[in-house]
């Protein structure tokens, strides 16, 4: 008797499954994360042991996971607001950065700005700086249908080739030994740190950040105008929708959150441009956001994840696990969250190949 | 004139390795299936490739670890996608940051260190003491020479076989193709995971013969510069080599103009490909984008045989 | 693979060639095919009839090895054959020309020919194409790509590419839908001397008409349920409807009075679009006054999309003019899941697509959804919308579902305008009865109606008047009382004097 497998298409999941399949996939990447832990000589107990600690287990570390959080928020609420209008925007790295340059640049050549107007500065135009780049991935998209994706990657490249450009050249620190740093910004170019705490205000700004572009993608007219035009550009067209603006305004609103992101880790982490001011936070944005299904208030949730692993996986160097081990679980996070979609989309029917008749039916012809 | 013959030689060994990445992806995308991994499956096969050479002391074996790497981490990205029906680019983007971790992860300790072997290069006689050109083009290594040749097996395999045919049409209209009896699950997993091979042996001709050492994402994107090159080169195997040696030759200018001495920052000049590649693809998508020339129907659909 | 069991079969002549038994095939909770047997002799013709929804097309998805069946058994020539394969059901002898054709439109008519077999489509394949194309009276250049053929040219090469595999069940899956009453009875006539020469052929149609033409044989399917099964001989039309239907209400057809034709609402004059190959449009003259239904006959690729688009407004007209006094129109699209709505929104959300924007549901700054739930479950109500929250995602709706949230979007602002294409195609009969009541209702309320279809018997029910489309322009029109089933069919075909 030979049987065949195959998949069929389920109609509704179990609501149970439909909670059950993403914590599933949390547990299933750390699972796969210790299996490759394991397989690399490293006991994963321990190692997951030092995440915690590192991370969630102390107020150091629980600081410090607020801190990673706050890029990482925002880099996904980058990538889930372009989703809005179907585009990918895999670009957040280079935004991130060219933001980052840009209030570097304002840091450096409007030092003389009053402190209380120097930050805004800086900010506003890292803003801006992110908008522009992901415009120039953008505006090909919107107008000759050249894919978003390929185009916004280049743009990575290129922003951290200028950034290096910059702080190996006109910007560098000729007291950094070559090293790859800008020179420090002036002491009024630096975030304001929450009461009691080391941790700075850039975290409650990308709070602010989710819930606003909650409320304009979710709940205005615009919004709505913007939902319509990505998730069917032809019934958009219908409406009288024009879906090129839209996608220019929304992928430059994104590139934004995503420059803002780089000048507040340039303002409230390193106070100076360097090369490794994103640890990946902009690839990262994209599993977040694919993490929270795309809903802007569920990046915080999963940004906040991921930076424990990032923050924990600091502290796995003193035990001797390397450092990627968090790009790798983060990405096996994905691979299951992935293959539970499937599982809730399919079902899997085996049936017989050859099914006998039974003879009722049989007769009955 | 040296400068513009040693920019060619150089270029021609650059694009070597973009070319079988590129051809690669072709391959997986003429099936149908999109694939954004081929970053994380030349990071894969780059690191791999440069252990086991180190271990054994000889190039094949860590070419064809190489190889098995990328196509290891592509069946991945079958399994999701022709299996069960995953979205491809979310997988593929996945399928690059996981290679990138991996790759960093396997490669702690080996930064910095040498190959211990390598794949020399083979002067062709009388052909490479042709004045000027014999040099450029008939002094390399083995890969770039078989090079061509891939191209062109892969455009016989495409249009002048059955398999092609049905690779063909797997990409073009699954539907019609299962109706017609070709088994457009199968050939979409093998197409994958050949294409994921030959980006592996791209990433390992970086580590170790180009630049013979190991580096975190010392790809730095080349992986993406092939899918590119795919989409421009219109599908045809043939105008994507031509496509990756004219790629290889910008990147190998930027060291050329550097060698020279050129008053330009080397990190302004390293933007030259990425920058080159953003431009022609404007004006080639411009250009195609009404015709849509060579591009499958179903790139990125997932065939689903029972779909209604 | 393939038939394997039981070889030395007994005489095909007393079993059948195809033999189904018990087939039963459910889409979650439907059953689409409830316990269905279908004998086919050697050179028969038989008709499978149904109404849209019956199973018909299910059945046929499980023979060609698309589906695999929840249970059941198909022999061939007396042996079993493994279902949920494609490639069995072919070397089987079973081929299929689906409704779409299922062909390669980049491929050259031989290499979708060959495809599957063999052959790589190499010029030697193409001189046997040729061959066998004239053998079978079609007249088709085995080196064209089959993007560049005529839908009836298209439909001879999915036949084409049956016959070159010698297959000897064959199933035509609606083939009639495409074609003008001519070109159908150039097919019955193809299809009489292929059974003549012993192949089976399986006809699919909703048509009864149909049926008498060419089948000696009918199986009738109602609600997935075989309730007929017999020689067509002595069977009226009036008998197989009531079958078909399962009462004598015929298909939920509407009483239909004449409208009274008020003031122009619509005018084209001179309209040209262009489309990718010849002209969408070609100088289009056409009017609509309200209280008219104006019925657009023709064979579907005739400019049909493109007089929906421009008569709706929604795409201008290379040249020429569009003038319209309606307020507000509405437009029922042909591809009603792309056209007019977004599948991964919520009914609420698309109920609401024309007015989001009005004062009553937002303000520049804020959307009231609730206010939007509220209109939403009112137009779920009053237009049966199959849904149990107004929260579900458009995309998991059936055909049926969707039109109704079209209609119940697009009808509930009392157009003075209504454009439909297609609007009645693929649906279940209850909601095809109610669009149709519904564009009735509208057109007693004082709406002009343009109603698109290529479903003649639906075009001569409810219009009060027929233009015929060919070829992106008008060559006939017929008014209520002087309509000519047969010249109109003629005139679909591009025959007939203009």
């Amino acid at each position: 008797m030979a049987f065949s497998i195959r998949l069929e298409r389920r109609l509704n999941a179990p609501m149970a499954m439909r909670i059950a399949v993403p914590v599933a996939a949390v547990a299933g990447g750390l699972l796969a994360g210790g299996v490759v832990m394991a397989l690399g000589g490293h006991d994963p107990i321990d190692a997951y042991g030092s995440i915690w600690e590192g991370s969630l287990g102390s107020s150091d570390g629980f600081q410090s996971t607020l801190i990673k959080a706050c890029p990482l928020v925002l880099t996904g609420l980058a990538v889930a607001t372009a989703l809005r209008v179907g585009l990918w925007n895999i670009g957040g790295e280079g935004q991130l950065i060219v933001g980052a340059t840009a209030a570097t640049g304002v840091g450096l050549y409007a030092a003389s700005l009053p402190g209380p107007l120097l930050l805004p500065a800086m900010i506003l135009s890292g803003c801006a700086a992110g908008a522009v780049w992901a415009a120039i991935a953008a505006v090909p998209r919107a107008l000759i249908g050249l894919n978003e994706i390929i185009v916004t990657l280049f743009m990575n490249y290129i922003a951290i080739l200028l950034m290096d450009h910059l702080i190996f050249g006109p910007w560098g620190d000729p007291k950094a030994f070559g090293f790859a740093y800008s020179r420090p910004l002036p002491d009024a170019a630096v975030l304001p740190l929450l009461p009691g705490t080391y941790v700075h205000v850039g975290i409650v700004i990308a709070l602010l950040v989710a819930v606003t572009a909650w409320w304009l993608m979710e709940r205005t007219p615009w919004g709505f105008s913007v939902r319509v035009s990505g998730g069917n550009p032809r019934t958009a067209e219908y409406l009288g929708l024009r879906i090129s603006r839209r996608m220019i305004i929304v992928l430059a609103l994104s590139g934004a959150i995503a420059g803002l992101a780089g000048a507040i880790e340039l303002t409230g982490v390193t106070n100076r441009l360097q090369d490794g001011i994103s640890v990946n936070y902009g690839y990262s944005g994209v599993l977040i956001a694919f993490l929270a299904r795309g809903r802007l208030l569920g990046v915080v949730l999963a940004a906040f994840l991921f930076a424990t692993l990032v923050v924990g996986s600091y502290a796995l160097q003193t035990t001797g696990v390397a450092q990627p081990i968090a790009t790798i679980i983060q990405a096996l996070i994905i691979v299951f969250l992935l293959a539970g979609d499937a599982a809730l989309a399919f079902r899997l029917r085996i049936t017989r190949t050859r099914p006998l008749l039974e003879p009722a039916q049989a007769g009955a012809g | 004139m040296s400068f513009w013959l040693n920019s060619l030689s150089v270029g021609i060994v650059l694009g070597t390795p973009l070319a079988y990445a590129a051809l690669g992806e072709l391959i997986a995308e003429r099936a149908g299936v999109m694939n954004l991994g081929v970053e994380g499956m030349m990071l894969m096969g780059a690191v791999v490739g440069f252990i086991v050479t180190l271990g054994t002391h000889n190039a094949v074996a860590g070419f064809a670890a190489a190889i098995a790497a990328g196509a290891a981490l592509a069946s991945v990205h079958a399994v999701m996608t022709v299996g069960l029906r995953v979205n491809q680019i979310v997988m593929g983007l996945t399928l690059t940051i996981l290679g990138a971790g991996l790759s960093a992860y396997i490669g702690t300790g080996y930064a910095g260190r040498r190959p211990g072997a390598g794949v020399s290069a083979i002067a062709i006689p009388v052909l490479s003491q042709i004045p000027l050109l014999g040099s450029v083009l008939f002094n390399h290594d083995v890969f770039v020479y078989a090079v061509p040749f891939v191209a062109l097996g892969i455009w016989l395999l495409l249009y002048r076989s059955r398999f092609g045919l049905w690779l063909r049409a797997a990409g073009e209209q699954p539907g019609a193709a299962d109706a017609s009896g070709v088994p457009v699950f199968l050939i979409r997993y093998l197409a994958v995971i050949a294409g994921g091979g030959f980006a592996g042996l791209a990433g390992a001709y970086f580590s170790v013969v180009y630049t013979q050492t190991w580096a975190e994402g010392m790809t730095s994107g080349r992986g993406w510069i092939a899918i590119a090159l795919v989409i421009f080169g219109t599908w045809d195997p043939i105008v994507v080599l031509l496509g990756a040696l004219l790629f290889g030759f910008v990147d190998g200018l930027n060291f050329q103009l550097q060698s020279v001495g050129v008053p330009v920052s080397t990190h302004l000049l390293a933007m030259m490909p990425y920058v080159f590649t953003l431009i022609v693809l404007v004006f080639a998508w411009t250009r195609l984008r009404h015709r849509r020339v060579g591009m499958p129907e179903a790139l990125g659909v997932p065939y689903e045989r029972e779909a209604r | 693979m393939g038939a394997a069991s039981d070889p030395g079969a007994a005489s095909d002549a007393a079993r059948g060639v195809l033999e189904a038994r018990g087939i039963t095939k459910s889409f979650g909770d439907r059953l689409a095919n409830d316990h269905v047997d279908l004998t086919v002799h050697r050179g028969e013709i038989r008709a499978l009839l149904g109404e849209n929804g019956a199973g018909k097309t299910t059945l046929i998805s499980v023979l060609c090895g698309q589906y695999q069946p929840d249970g059941g058994l198909v022999t061939v020539h007396g042996r079993t054959l493994t279902l949920g394969s494609p490639r069995a059901a072919l070397q089987a002898g079973i081929g299929v020309v689906h409704q779409d054709f299922r062909l390669v439109p980049r491929f050259t008519v031989t290499e979708n020919v060959v495809l599957g077999t063999k052959a790589w489509g190499g010029p030697k394949d193409e001189d046997t194409v040729a061959a066998q194309a004239s053998a079978a009276g079609f007249r088709l250049d085995p080196r064209a790509p089959a993007w560049a053929l005529s839908v009836g040219e298209l439909q001879q090469l999915a036949i084409l590419k049956l016959l070159f595999r010698g297959l000897e069940i064959l199933i035509l899956d609606e083939p009639t839908a495409v074609l003008s009453p001519p070109q159908a009875a150039e097919l019955f006539k193809s299809m009489r001397t292929l059974a003549a020469a012993g192949k089976s052929i399986i006809f699919i149609t909703h048509r009864l008409r149909e049926v008498g033409a060419v089948a000696s044989e009918v199986t009738i399917l109602r609600q997935g349920k075989v309730v007929a099964d017999r020689a067509v001989a002595g069977l009226d039309a009036q008998q197989m409807s009531v079958l078909m239907i399962g009462s004598s209400d015929a298909g939920g057809r509407v009483e239909t009075r004449p409208g009274a034709a008020g003031d122009v609402v619509l005018r084209l004059e001179a309209v040209t679009v262009e489309g990718r190959s010849v002209r969408a449009l070609d100088d289009m003259h056409l009017e609509v006054r309200r209280g008219e239904i104006v019925g657009v006959a023709g064979i579907s690729g005739n400019g049909q999309t493109a007089l929906a688009e421009v008569a709706a407004g929604i795409i201008r007209p290379v040249s020429g003019r569009r003038e319209s006094a309606a307020a507000a129109v509405a437009y029922i699209p042909e591809d009603r899941l792309n056209r007019g709505l977004v599948g991964a929104m919520s009914v609420t959300d698309n109920l609401a697509l024309r007015r989001y924007t009005s004062r009553a549901m937002s303000h520049p700054l804020w959307i009231w959804t609730d206010r939007m739930t509220a209109l939403a479950r009112r137009l779920i109500d009053a237009f049966n919308i199959p849904v149990r929250k107004p929260s579900t995602r458009v995309a998991d709706l059936s055909g049926g579902g969707l039109q109704r949230v079209l209609l119940a979007r697009e009808l509930s602002e009392q157009p003075d305008l209504i454009i439909a294409a297609q609007p009645t195609r693929g649906l279940d009969v209850a909601s095809a009865a109610m669009v149709r009541e519904q564009l009735v209702r509208h057109r007693d309320r004082g709406a002009g109606v343009m109603l698109i279809s290529e479903d003649l018997d639906e075009v001569l029910e409810l219009s009060d008047r027929v233009l015929v489309l060919f070829k992106g322009a008008v060559v006939g029109e017929y008014s209520r009382g002087k309509l000519n089933r047969a010249e109109i069919g003629l005139r679909m075909g591009g025959e007939g004097a203009a």
